[in-house]
């Protein structure tokens, strides 16, 4: 970007006084005889997570440099919005209508994560227009004066893997008593329509053993954030996966929160593990305990790993396909099955985590999807991170029926206690809560241990 | 103008053969070629003195039209020539027989040994029996990954360290319609093996992948800052920089991108690996689109071929793809090349250092290659 360097990290007014100035350049703009214009980012409209801190730096850095190109002028708002006062065009090129040009970039760029491009930005002529950028300014002043103490608790920006520290290097683990509090049990289920009435039915497939990123870096690194630098939380998990083989070779013959004993015929254990854990001895004998007492085994790599260590992967899948078991190809975004042709990695499902920008994906990118879907298969699709009522009905709209999330686990755990004769006083949260728990405290105030672990089929209501 | 580095002359001689296969095909004329291997003798077996014998055994055709000798790797001898010299071709083939006959130990077939082509036609089959055979590296005594206090350890040190001293550049060149190469740009990059070496020898840096990856990122922002530095890019040439998404969207980019000259606007290359992409899709695309109305072109490296059939580049919305020659991935059938990209001018061949390379990347259509074979033209 031509000039100086851009501002340092962008942290709007939270005092009102960026909206106060803001209104009075506008009342300045209005009188002046020039032409002005207002441009305003509506970085407040990025849905969630967005705006992250990158959004903001560079959003900054573009208008800075248009003010400096435009004569302008640039107010960043307690709302995280950024605010471009400035000519309507530029004195050297006339014709170019620079600030409309800006607009359509900016609407490009940060379209793609607000509910629409046109949502994303406001272009208002002044002084034409100046009654819409007052009445806007007005809210923002209005908003910051009354929220501005907990728009200044809410500053803290979130800090990406730049400033993570590298905490020491934890020792290894060599006993297990608090190690399945990193653990995560949740179920992978089959919805189908049942019977031709509106309600669904649930069954269970698979049991799923995964470390929570909250808690691994809770344990690891307690004093640093390194749930934003997911390389490091890779390397902690990638330390965690012998141990865990550990533990499901003592229990996953017996019962309990680890034993697959009393579940149905079929009903699966799926394992997160490194194509390096995959190829040990250590994961070999529990792939052969597994087949010796009929639970099979679904293993899940990472699309990232996969593609970070093809060769390796290559390598794994063959280990997995000789010993019979599924492999799961997992944390794919729906922005990477638009990108790329994860079913070219030949696995046998694909689980693709649920975002709420699915539900609001441009036409193309829906018909993108749908292609996408045809060349998988429906039917090898997992929806993952199914946590609410919108992204089941958004998966059985469009034809996935395998679900992995809290909303699936509510629902399971409102057939267990529809079944269960010591449900009286459990709530459905709390029955979700054990079912997901791999600790004997997680699960102490059930009554009903053997339904809680039995991966039994269960009607649900819908 | 990079400096060339001086090349043996066997190494010389090698790219002159492949050179004039593609000169043949170029032309549209041909030239038949002899070719003596004696790198497929036992080791024990080859003696000085056979290479005499066999370069005294060829001495019937060094009359023919445009006859020239080549010494290749290995101890191997070709000898190129015009038109038909048959009858001087079969009494070196006689003389060759009667050199390849001595006894034990059991030796190749003498069809191997002694091999004849036609180029351009036989230009590949040529080349393959080019290829430098792959160099046989030490036994690197094995070293433990790098841990997070080896990691922690680095990142200090890469903090006040002097980049310079570890800043590489290679040449990226362009085929142009005379076969000829010319720098399309280069491609800067600190030497992470040196950084190892002088930071943390006694560790693996690539041993554990994940901190291998986190390292990655405080090498773009020190090779960031290294570039970001006055005068330093004043008179470069255009050049290419392997990033992070995420170094991508930090300051050191945004400071990166104010001190970058005007004239290189446009001209600047960022590659990208696939499992960074990966690992943040969002990120990804929105750092893609910026770069992109910043002027900067994108390509996709660090691409293995069991990847090509994943990665189709118009659907990434990059530039071009790197892939680094192999005998896997020159093996791979056309359609997983065609499933990555259609557009063959946007496939840099890297790792072209043998003719069999670069001979394989030209009958791809490939135009971009970086390596030995495929040095730039002063």
């Amino acid at each position: 970007m031509a000039g100086p360097a851009p501002a340092p990290e962008p942290g709007g007014s939270r005092d009102g006084s960026a909206e106060r100035l803001l209104l009075d350049a506008t009342r300045r703009a209005v009188r002046a005889p020039a032409e002005r214009v207002a441009l305003v980012l509506h970085l407040s409209r990025l849905g969630p997570p967005a705006p992250e801190p990158h959004h903001r730096r560079i959003a900054r850095a573009l208008l800075t440099e248009a003010a400096q190109r435009l004569d302008g002028q640039l107010f960043p708002l307690g709302n995280g919005d950024l605010a471009l006062l400035c000519r309507a065009a530029h004195s050297r090129t006339p014709a170019a209508n620079e600030p409309a040009s800006l607009r359509s970039n900016l609407a490009r760029l940060f379209g793609g994560e607000a509910a629409g491009p046109e949502a994303i930005v406001s272009l208002w002529p002044l002084p034409g227009q100046a009654d819409l950028l007052l009445a806007y300014a007005a809210e923002r002043l209005a908003a910051a004066e009354q929220f501005g103490a907990a728009l200044r608790r809410d500053a803290i920006e979130r800090s990406r893997t730049f400033s993570v520290a590298i905490p020491p290097e934890p020792a290894p683990m060599t006993g297990l008593p608090d190690f399945p509090e990193m653990l995560q049990r949740r179920t992978g289920a089959l919805v189908a329509r049942s019977g031709g009435t509106p309600s669904h039915a649930l069954r269970p497939l698979f049991r799923e053993l995964a470390f929570s990123s909250a808690a691994l870096s809770a344990h690891y690194a307690p004093a640093s954030d390194t749930s934003s630098d997911p390389w490091l939380l890779r390397h902690f998990g990638g330390r965690l996966e012998e141990p865990l083989l550990a533990l499901i070779e003592a229990a996953l013959p017996g019962s309990g929160p680890i034993g697959m004993a009393g579940t149905p015929p079929g009903f699966a254990l799926h394992l997160n593990l490194s194509t390096k854990t995959i190829m040990k001895e250590r994961s070999a004998h529990v792939f052969r305990l597994s087949r010796s007492i009929g639970v099979p085994i679904g293993v899940e790599v990472s699309l990232v790993e996969a593609a970070a260590m093809p060769e390796a992967f290559a390598a794994a899948r063959s280990v997995l396909r000789r010993a019979g078991l599924r492999i799961v190809l997992g944390t794919i975004s729906h922005q990477a099955l638009l990108l790329t042709r994860p079913q070219s990695l030949d696995a046998d499902l694909f689980k693709l985590d649920w975002s709420a920008r699915l539900a609001r994906l441009t036409e193309p990118d829906r018909g993108a999807l749908a292609s996408a879907f045809d060349a998988i298969g429906r039917e090898r699709v997992i929806l993952n991170r199914a946590d609410n009522e919108e992204a089941v009905l958004w998966g059985l709209g469009h034809g996935i029926r395998r679900f992995v999330g809290h909303h699936v686990e509510v629902m399971l755990a409102a057939g267990r206690m529809l079944a269960c004769a010591a449900a009286s006083g459990c709530t459905l949260g709390q029955c979700s809560e054990r079912a997901a728990s791999a600790t004997a405290p997680g699960r102490r105030f059930c009554r009903n241990l053997s339904l809680l672990d039995s991966g039994a089929p269960s009607a649900a209501p819908s | 103008m990079t400096a060339l580095p001086e090349l043996p002359s066997v190494e010389l001689d090698t790219m002159a053969l492949s050179s004039l296969a593609r000169d043949c095909r170029l032309a549209g004329v041909e030239r038949q070629v002899l070719l003596v291997r004696f790198s497929l003798l036992p080791p024990e077996y080859y003696r000085p003195h056979h290479g005499r014998l066999a370069e005294s055994a060829l001495e019937p055709l060094a009359g023919a039209d445009r006859a020239r000798v080549y010494r290749l790797p290995g101890h191997d001898l070709a000898l190129a020539w015009r038109g038909d010299a048959g009858r001087q071709e079969n009494r070196v083939l006689a003389t060759l027989a009667v050199l390849f006959a001595e006894p034990a130990p059991p030796l190749p077939r003498f069809a191997e040994l002694v091999r004849r082509f036609t180029v351009p036609r036989d230009a590949e089959r040529l080349a393959a029996c080019l290829a430098a055979p792959e160099p046989i590296e030490p036994q690197a005594p094995e070293r433990p990954p790098l841990d997070l206090a080896a990691l922690g350890a680095i990142e200090r040190a890469l903090a006040s360290a002097d980049m310079s001293r570890f800043s590489r550049r290679r040449s990226i060149c362009r085929r142009d319609g005379s076969g000829q190469f010319r720098l399309a740009w280069e491609k800067r990059f600190l030497s992470v093996s040196e950084i190892g070496e002088s930071l943390a020898p006694e560790h693996d840096l690539a041993g554990d992948p994940w901190l291998f990856r986190r390292l990655t990122r405080t090498l773009d922002r020190r090779l960031l800052a290294l570039l970001s530095a006055p005068r330093e890019l004043s008179s470069a040439p255009p050049f290419a920089i392997n990033l992070n998404v995420e170094s991508i969207l930090s300051p050191a980019f945004l400071t990166f991108d104010v001190a970058l000259p005007a004239g290189l606007r446009g001209e600047i290359v960022l590659e990208l690996l696939p499992a960074d992409i990966l690992n943040d899709a969002p990120a990804f695309l929105f750092a893609r689109d910026f770069v992109r109305g910043r002027g900067y072109r994108l390509a996709l490296g660090g691409v293995a071929p069991a990847l090509l059939p994943m990665l189709p580049l118009p659907a990434l919305g990059l530039d071009f793809l790197e892939l680094r020659y192999s005998s896997e991935l020159a093996s791979m059938p056309a359609a997983a090349l065609d499933a990555a990209s259609e557009e063959r001018e946007r496939i840099l061949l890297a790792g072209a250092d043998s003719p069999a390379a670069l001979l394989w990347g030209e009958a791809q259509g490939f135009v971009l290659f970086q390596g030995r074979a495929a040095l730039p033209v002063s």
